[in-house]
């Protein structure tokens, strides 16, 4: 009961901060914005009982996401009117964005769910480490992913190079 | 019947953030006094015997000084900032273990985590209060501190992962009662990285860069007086005592002291005790220590502490599963290996660190030390 409160409040509330991040005025407002969506979606995977993608989702998503999207904003002086921000093709926008709910919705719907919710098992974040670095798991992409990141990183450093 | 019981949590929620709240002032006093004591004066005398009273003076300044909004500045923006900086240092306290049983908002599977993701959220408050007042240097303020924050959080989480190596969780509560003996013991070197990283997080000299007290312009702040001022002011003290009682959890054993069991209040003085402890030895550094430049403490990170965290990190891993896999059972004698090698980075750290010092002295290029 508690729970579906819960869920209702914070359902309207990053909605609406949804919402006010395509409206908002001043870019540097969305990025604000878009924040406190992603802190509403925090409290949804709360009340899923998964306190690790609570974790994980102010840890990189606020965190790290939309901390250097703030950051990139405020350092490139030219992208940033502060004062009114006129939207371009905001009606085709609107249309995708509706277009893609409707798919969204539609997927939804066929998947084979239950009413019942499912039980949340104990050692969960035990089951996901030792997923991640079981051979027959999830071991081959959790390693092409640190190769990645090392790329990115790589490249990152010789953006940054003094010349 | 659930209404009573949230009702009851809430209740306590507001009865913690508010014991905190009050607490900060007489937090704010024995710093004032610890550290003057350290630089042999004796600190405030005037306000009530011992000075007891200065904090609160100082808070009805505060609450009774104008404070405005820079011209052209983003209002909302501007007020929001120290607010939700406020919001973090209280948050993470959700799920704090403060005593053996029931003195827990949530005991989340992922507490440790969750002290790091949220204290992570602090860049995000720094750019809003930069942003705001759309003066350059208040922005470049803000860069400064969001560099520094990020770029420690990473020997804070190696740090943190070395108690949830030895004790196979990340709920804070295990921690603690994995702790037969506390951590420090074991891995000191982990404890100074968790520590280090942890003082340049909340911004304590010597990592105290843009709030810098006793700077002309205190970076992203500088606009703020009044009540807004004292936000971020009561922020950086309340972070300072998550920090130091977080420390207290991961290393020192948490509520644990005598009868801590079964009085579970008694584990909130002894945990209060460890983590007072704990933040005058950061008042300390506070105290003694020259501030670092920006380009100081950032290379102190990158080239100091993560190397070594790692370090620490698979040296515990490594130590702790070979023993395990030798079958040696008996703590004491793992305690033993895992201080042992501690003791052997900690040398070679040392070493490493001698030589580097060495060949700057005698180098000709730009590190170099004029006339010497």
């Amino acid at each position: 009961m508690v729970a579906l409160v819960v869920f209702l409040v914070f359902s309207v509330l990053t909605l609406l901060a949804a919402i006010r991040v395509v409206t908002a005025q001043c870019i540097f407002h969305s990025a604000l914005w878009l924040i406190g969506a992603f802190f509403g979606i925090a409290v949804l995977y709360m009340l899923l009982a998964s306190p690790f993608m609570v974790g994980i989702q102010l840890f990189i998503t606020i965190g790290g996401v939309a901390v250097l999207t703030g950051i990139a904003m405020m350092v490139t002086k030219g992208m940033v009117q502060w004062d009114q921000q006129r939207v371009h093709h905001a009606w085709s926008a609107a249309i995708m964005a509706l277009l893609l709910f409707l798919v969204l919705v539609w997927m939804t719907l066929e998947l084979p769910l239950s009413d019942t919710p499912l039980p949340v098992r104990e050692g969960e974040l035990a089951l996901l480490g030792a997923a991640l670095v079981a051979p027959d798991g999830y071991l081959l992409p959790f390693q092409i992913v640190s190769v990645i990141l090392l790329v990115v990183l790589l490249g990152a450093l010789y953006l940054g190079k003094d010349r | 019947m659930i209404g009573a019981n949230v009702l009851l949590r809430v209740l306590g929620a507001c009865a913690l953030a508010a014991v905190l709240l009050i607490m900060a002032h007489f937090l704010i006093w024995s710093s004032r006094k610890v550290m003057g004591r350290m630089q042999d004066r004796r600190g405030p005398t005037n306000a009530g015997p011992f000075a007891l009273l200065q904090s609160f003076a100082d808070t009805m300044k505060l609450m009774t000084k104008a404070w405005s909004v820079p011209e052209g500045a983003d209002r909302g923006v501007f007020i929001a900032a120290p607010i939700m900086m406020i919001f973090l240092a209280l948050t993470v306290w959700a799920v704090v273990p403060l005593g053996s049983r029931g003195l827990q908002v949530v005991d989340l599977e992922v507490g440790a985590f969750y002290v790091v993701a949220v204290s992570s959220l602090a860049p995000v408050s720094m750019m809003m209060a930069g942003g705001a007042s759309r003066s350059p240097g208040n922005e470049v303020g803000a860069y400064r501190a969001v560099s520094r924050v990020i770029s420690y959080k990473i020997p804070q989480m190696l740090g943190m992962l070395v108690p949830v190596l030895l004790s196979g969780s990340m709920a804070l509560q295990k921690i603690i009662l994995a702790q037969r003996v506390p951590y420090v013991l074991s891995v000191p070197l982990a404890a100074l990285v968790f520590l280090l990283a942890s003082a340049a997080e909340i911004g304590r000299v010597p990592f105290a860069l843009p709030e810098a007290g006793s700077e002309i312009v205190p970076g992203y702040v500088t606009p703020y007086s009044g009540m807004l001022f004292s936000g971020f002011y009561l922020a950086q003290f309340i972070n300072h005592f998550t920090l130091s009682v977080v420390f207290s959890i991961l290393f020192l054993g948490g509520w644990q002291g005598p009868w801590a069991m079964e009085i579970p209040l008694l584990g909130v003085v002894w945990l209060f005790a460890k983590a007072f402890l704990v933040f005058n030895l950061i008042v300390l550094g506070w105290a003694g220590l020259p501030r670092l430049r920006l380009d100081q403490a950032l290379a102190f990170n990158w080239k100091g502490l993560v190397p070594l965290g790692m370090v620490i990190l698979l040296a515990v891993a490594f130590v702790d599963k070979g023993m395990a896999g030798m079958g040696i059972t008996s703590a004491w004698t793992r305690r033993a290996g895992l201080l042992a090698a501690n003791g052997v980075i900690g040398m070679a750290v040392v070493a490493l660190l001698v030589r580097v010092e060495h060949a700057r002295r005698h180098s000709r290029g730009r590190y170099a030390i004029r006339g010497q």
